[in-house]
């Protein structure tokens, strides 16, 4: 059984990243260098693919998706049949936030979407406020998420993002 | 809107059926683009798609046929796009053609890898 987690998110928030994370093969990136500055050097302007086994009949799709908004009919593409949706937020990124309102309309999450919300760059950062902040977006939109600080360099703090995710489809089976 | 205008403008001739030609940067900004006036497509979006074509393009010719890419062709029943890599001054971009069924798909392939290959030398 194959299934496909989106993960979603402003540019920067860390989703190339922790797709090759946690990828048992070797990610497909379409990172470019960027000719504008965006506070990074390389951008994706693809698809990030990466993929994990889950035991002999299970198998996880992961789909990164550019940050900018003008690469959006990206996000067309793997909208379709997602089992979860992944969303990051860069920590005291107020563009970060604001993107969550949009992609969460965009990709239609509501209480009833598994998914998960993710601030990464919070190593060492003070992050009580704008986890706050999160929190305070996330009942405006009326949903009530979990919502981790993940480091997405890390493989450990990047799986707990994917158990969590298995856990809440065993909640709602 | 570029230096390579009057060079774009000359290319243009070299074709019996163009619709666009369009030069982006990797990322997918705008250089250069020209469009048929009756086409109802901006030239931002033009930009945006031709480098996520190329990007997966490129990602696909690597992992799956372990070789660079030469080039992408996308065929429908009234046109066809060719992309392929191209270089402007040390920086990597697209060249995106599309084309009308009254032009030769090997002609337009042939001259769009010509037209990057020229480019390179500006």
């Amino acid at each position: 059984m194959h299934k496909k987690v989106a993960f979603i998110g402003s540019v920067g928030s860390g989703k190339t990243t922790i797709i090759n994370q946690l990828s048992s093969i070797d990610t497909v990136n379409t990172d470019v260098e960027s000719s504008v500055d965006i506070g990074k050097q390389f951008t994706t302007v693809g698809i990030d693919y990466g993929h994990i086994n889950l035991g002999d009949d299970m198998s996880i799709g992961l789909y990164g998706v550019p940050g900018q908004k003008r690469f959006n009919f990206v996000w067309d593409f793997v909208n379709d049949g997602l089992w979860a949706v992944v969303i990051l937020i860069k920590n005291g990124d107020q563009d970060s936030l604001s993107d969550m309102a949009y992609l969460m309309k965009y990709f239609k999450v509501d209480q009833n979407s598994t998914c998960v919300i993710g601030i990464t760059h919070a190593e060492g950062k003070e992050t009580d406020k704008f986890t706050q902040k999160v929190r305070d977006l996330s009942e405006q939109m009326e949903v009530n998420l979990p919502i981790y600080h993940v480091d997405a360099r890390d493989k450990s703090s990047a799986m707990l993002i994917m158990n969590t995710l298995i856990a809440i489809k065993e909640t709602q089976e | 809107m570029t230096e390579l205008t009057p060079f774009f403008e000359k290319v243009q001739s070299k074709f019996a059926d163009l619709k666009i030609i369009s030069l982006t940067t990797a990322d997918g900004f705008p250089i250069y683009c020209h469009i048929n006036s009756r086409l109802k497509v901006e030239d931002e979006k033009v930009a945006a798609v031709s480098s996520s074509l190329i990007s997966l393009s490129n990602a696909a010719a690597q992992q799956m046929m372990g070789q660079s890419l030469e080039s992408t062709t996308i065929e429908t029943g009234g046109s066809n796009m060719f992309l392929c890599n191209a270089q402007l001054k040390d920086k990597k971009c697209v060249l995106c053609i599309v084309t009308g069924p009254k032009e030769n798909i090997g002609h337009a392939r042939y001259f769009t890898q010509q037209i990057a290959q020229l480019i390179s030398k500006q």
